[in-house]
């Protein structure tokens, strides 16, 4: 389990995150939503331990994260940020096995190359293994981190260990299709086992693949719940000012958010 | 991406030949070396010296007191630059960085232009306890000195982050330069004759008892980075994502700065300043294996070795009986070289 127990951060006068309580289990899929500067990315990073707290902690299996070694913690969870900064010419296959550090001395290496096999395989890049990491779309580009961020929980999964996957908008720069197949691979991820917290903007999207969704406005959690429980029309309206409600209950059709033409 | 190959195929074979390619011209390199000067030597007579076996003394003293020191010098600092030029382009993410931009090569020059100019009257004790070590203990120590406080500069609260050492080692190599720029002011002809060569670099009049501690600190430099390569591939993902993946990254940045301050000052104390080999030589590598340390870092060795060997080569025969200051050498040659490598990029690049 993952937990963050009355988070709290702040830079300079700014409240990031005011006393947030956050849990993730293993098997489910949380989802972070908010409208922008609402906290969400705080949030992921605070859960990463990438920002300091002025109150409040981190732990993961009951025992806090300052108390994990760095390679330990490589092993429990990966984690996708919003910017990466790689300039240097990679190859795709050589950005994903960047994977195996923390894994070199449990795996074989053959096992470890299979595991970015199928990493790649899974976000459908093996036709790209030998491209340069630079020359890549920005989707390519995503899709290969992603896939770079799932080879290093395969180790764990595998084992049946607990795995913990953080992303912060993995969908920002793909079409529909992968974004649903993006958060498909989520959603295969914790069924396998692993807790799975993605920040994502979309709200239909969310709605369509999250078990519990915390909502967040101003850096305080507004509502947490199933979609259903947190996506009212009365909560739309209220956090983003949006006319709009949940549609659940339509066969063959993943939920999605309508919204109301604006009358002035 | 790719100078010599068009395929990525090739680069896997140009990886796996590229070391062992290296290695063997380093060796003809080293013996060639060996026999030209102002007196040829032919390698039979080369291998029957180093063998203890030869007559002539004087060609025996030619190649143990002068061409030997000083080529095994050439290839070790090289080899030591191009390493250090490696880490920094890692660390600092920007294949245009190079060790000078953590105070380096001013804080070398600040110990070696005050031990020149000041030897006479404040630093006359240093001057005296030292002898013919006074200069290039100066430098080292001014690297040292100024290196260290860069550091401090940089790390503060526990965190020691790039932009912080960045700025700092603007901010300190300024600060240094206008010191340098009063001790030449006020620095006689002998002098400031003295100090301008310093600062050409030369590789000329070196004996194995004043390199020793040189050598021992750029070798073991040189195996600590190769240590690092693999971790350095990972913090160009990004310092975020390396430490998601297992890589203590400030331990990583303190590491390669140590490394680089006592590697780079042991070089440039007994050398003075070489240009161009530790940004040039990594830059070539990469051009044609990749931006892999774990080929990039033994490569770049091999190859500031053969780089400086060869100018040094070059710089001792050109225009006998004088010799050529090296950094002009490394210059000339490595500027040319560089652009040609770079606009074939561009033009298969398209």
């Amino acid at each position: 389990m993952l937990t963050g127990n009355q988070l709290s951060a702040t830079v300079g006068q700014k409240v990031l995150l005011d006393n947030v309580d956050f849990v993730v289990k293993p098997y489910e899929v949380v989802v972070i939503i908010g409208p922008n500067g609402a906290g969400k990315s705080s949030l992921l990073k605070a859960l990463c331990g990438d920002i300091p707290l002025s109150h409040g902690t981190v732990s993961i299996n009951q025992r806090a994260l300052a108390e994990y070694t760095i390679t330990e913690l490589a092993t429990l969870r990966a984690v996708l940020t919003q910017n990466y900064e790689l300039d240097f010419p990679f190859t795709v296959n050589e950005v994903v096995d960047m994977a195996h550090f923390a894994h070199q001395e449990q795996q074989s290496s053959l096992a470890l190359k299979r595991f970015s096999h199928n990493a790649m395989q899974a976000l459908g890049i093996s036709h790209l293994a030998q491209q340069c990491f630079t020359r890549l779309s920005g989707g390519e580009k995503q899709r290969t981190q992603l896939a770079r961020v799932l080879c290093q929980l395969q180790p764990s999964l595998v084992n049946q260990q607990s795995a913990y996957l953080l992303i912060d908008e993995p969908t920002s720069s793909l079409d529909l299709y992968h974004q649903y197949e993006v958060m498909n691979q989520a959603r295969l991820v914790a069924e396998q086992g692993a807790g799975v917290v993605a920040v994502v903007h979309d709200l239909s999207l969310a709605a369509s693949f999250a078990d519990r969704i915390y909502m967040l406005n101003e850096g305080r959690v507004v509502a947490a719940g199933s979609p259903q429980q947190v996506l009212t029309q009365a909560r739309l309206n209220e956090v983003y000012k949006i006319d709009a409600k949940l549609q659940t209950n339509l066969d063959n059709v993943l939920p999605h958010i309508i919204i109301t033409k604006q009358v002035s | 991406m790719l100078a010599l190959g068009s395929t990525l195929i090739t680069q896997q074979q140009q990886r796996r030949f590229a070391i062992p390619a290296l290695f063997i011209a380093c060796i003809v390199m080293f013996f060639i070396a060996l026999s030209k000067g102002g007196v040829t030597i032919s390698i039979s007579e080369i291998i029957a010296i180093i063998n203890q076996t030869a007559e002539d003394q004087l060609k025996h003293a030619i190649i143990w007191q002068i061409r030997l020191p000083r080529i095994v010098l050439a290839m070790i600092v090289g080899a030591g630059l191009a390493a250090c030029g490696a880490a920094m382009q890692a660390i600092f993410r920007n294949p245009l960085a190079d060790p000078g931009l953590i105070g380096v090569s001013s804080g070398a020059a600040l110990g070696a232009v005050a031990t020149i100019v000041l030897g006479t009257s404040i630093f006359a004790n240093f001057s005296d306890s030292f002898g013919i070590y006074a200069v290039p203990v100066g430098a080292f120590l001014g690297c040292i000195g100024v290196c260290v406080f860069i550091y401090r500069l940089s790390a503060h609260s526990g965190q020691f982050t790039i932009i912080s050492l960045l700025l700092a080692g603007i901010a300190v190599n300024a600060i240094v330069g206008s010191l340098i720029g009063v001790l030449t002011l006020i620095s006689n002809d002998q002098q400031l004759r003295d100090l301008t060569f310093w600062s050409m670099g030369s590789l000329a009049g070196n004996h194995f008892t004043m390199m020793t501690p040189t050598l021992c600190i750029i070798i073991a430099c040189c195996i600590g980075l190769l240590r690092l390569a693999k971790p350095l591939n990972l913090y160009l993902l990004g310092e975020a994502q390396a430490k998601h993946l297992g890589i203590n990254v400030t331990k990583l940045k303190k590491q390669v700065f140590i490394y680089t301050a006592l590697c780079t000052g042991a070089a440039v104390a007994i050398t003075g300043i070489i240009g161009f080999v530790g940004f040039i030589v990594p830059h070539i590598v990469r051009l044609i294996l990749g931006p892999d340390h774990r080929y990039l870092m033994p490569a770049s060795i091999l190859g500031g070795a053969l780089m400086l060997g060869l100018a040094d080569l070059f710089a001792r025969t050109v225009i006998l009986p004088a010799e050529v200051p090296i950094g002009l050498i490394t210059s000339a040659i490595g500027g040319p070289f560089f652009l040609i490598m770079l606009l074939k990029t561009y033009q298969q690049r398209g």
